[in-house]
């Protein structure tokens, strides 16, 4: 064992810009130091790779204490916007890519891509909701492992055709599916746009 | 800072095998350096990222890192990681003689 790290697996579990960034980052630079890396989406984190919300993401302004802003003037109307817009300018300066173009460029190198399955049932989300690589007819059917290294016919497959990104979903344990069934159904009432 | 030698000349390195002095660095060591890191064969697009390199540390100073090598070398990142594949920045950038690229993006 010679300390160095083989393998990272990172989760976004939030929806704003600083809680989606950081991971993002670590798995980009773990791929660029060799290290294999997993980036885990559940809860809002889901939000990063999902077609409706990824290029909305934004700032918290509220109950972000790392803001040093008051309370009042981070609640006043469009201050997310506000913020976000400013932190993206600052962003591109340093030429740190916006959200979906981050996501396709850690999948390109070669990084595993997951969304969590439980919280595609809570939020109502299916497959389709979420980012896939267009136009292959394999993105669907195949796993989102596009490493080079992979050696089972359907990741080659979805290697050559390019669906690097395609999100795999991970089933959930039984129990709570059970439990959060209540909840489920009152989700899914709301209809899938929420 | 250890001495190691490439293609008949010694050349310093620092602690982790990139050169203190990018112009102690000539093509025919190239190969060796890249060797030693496991990639048996340099390719033309191999060279090309390796040259441009050079040429953006020359103009710049310092070497450019992931984003910005796919960016402006007109290779995009996918084909840099099947290149390179233990992270082409840091290893494109040994290869070619220069320091480690700051940047982690």
């Amino acid at each position: 064992m010679s300390g160095a790290i083989d393998k990272v697996s990172i989760i976004v579990s939030k929806g704003s810009l600083e809680g989606i960034y950081p991971g993002l980052i670590m798995a980009n630079g773990a791929r660029a130091e060799g290290i294999e890396a997993n980036l885990f989406f559940t809860f809002f984190g889901l939000d990063a790779i999902s077609k409706k919300r990824h290029e909305h993401i934004k700032v918290a302004s509220v109950g972000n204490p790392g803001l040093h802003m008051a309370t009042i003037v981070g609640a006043l109307p469009g201050m997310p916007g506000l913020l976000t817009a400013y932190m993206e300018r600052k962003m591109g300066k340093l030429d740190i890519p916006p959200i979906p173009e981050f996501i396709e460029m850690i999948a390109d190198t070669g990084a595993g891509l997951y969304g969590c399955q439980a919280s595609c049932d809570l939020f109502g989300l299916g497959k389709d909701d979420l980012r896939l690589r267009a136009s292959s007819p394999s993105a669907s059917s195949t796993p989102s492992r596009p490493a080079a290294r992979s050696s089972s016919p359907e990741r080659a497959i979805g290697n050559r055709a390019g669906a690097t990104g395609a999100i795999l979903a991970i089933s959930r344990p039984p129990d709570r599916r059970e439990k959060g069934r209540h909840l489920y159904d009152r989700y899914t009432r709301r209809g899938t746009s929420e | 800072m250890p001495d190691v030698s490439y293609d008949g000349q010694t050349v310093s390195v620092n602690d982790e095998g990139f050169f203190t002095d990018p112009s102690q660095w000539t093509e025919d060591m190239a190969p060796q350096i890249a060797k030693a890191e496991g990639i048996d064969h340099l390719t033309d697009r191999h060279w090309q990222v390796i040259r441009f390199m050079r040429q953006e540390y020359q103009a710049k100073g310092t070497g450019p890192s992931v984003r910005a090598l796919a960016k402006t070398s007109g290779v995009p990142v996918k084909e840099l990681y099947q290149l390179f594949p233990k992270g082409p920045a840091k290893l494109a950038a040994k290869i070619a003689g220069i320091p480690k690229p700051r940047g982690c993006i």
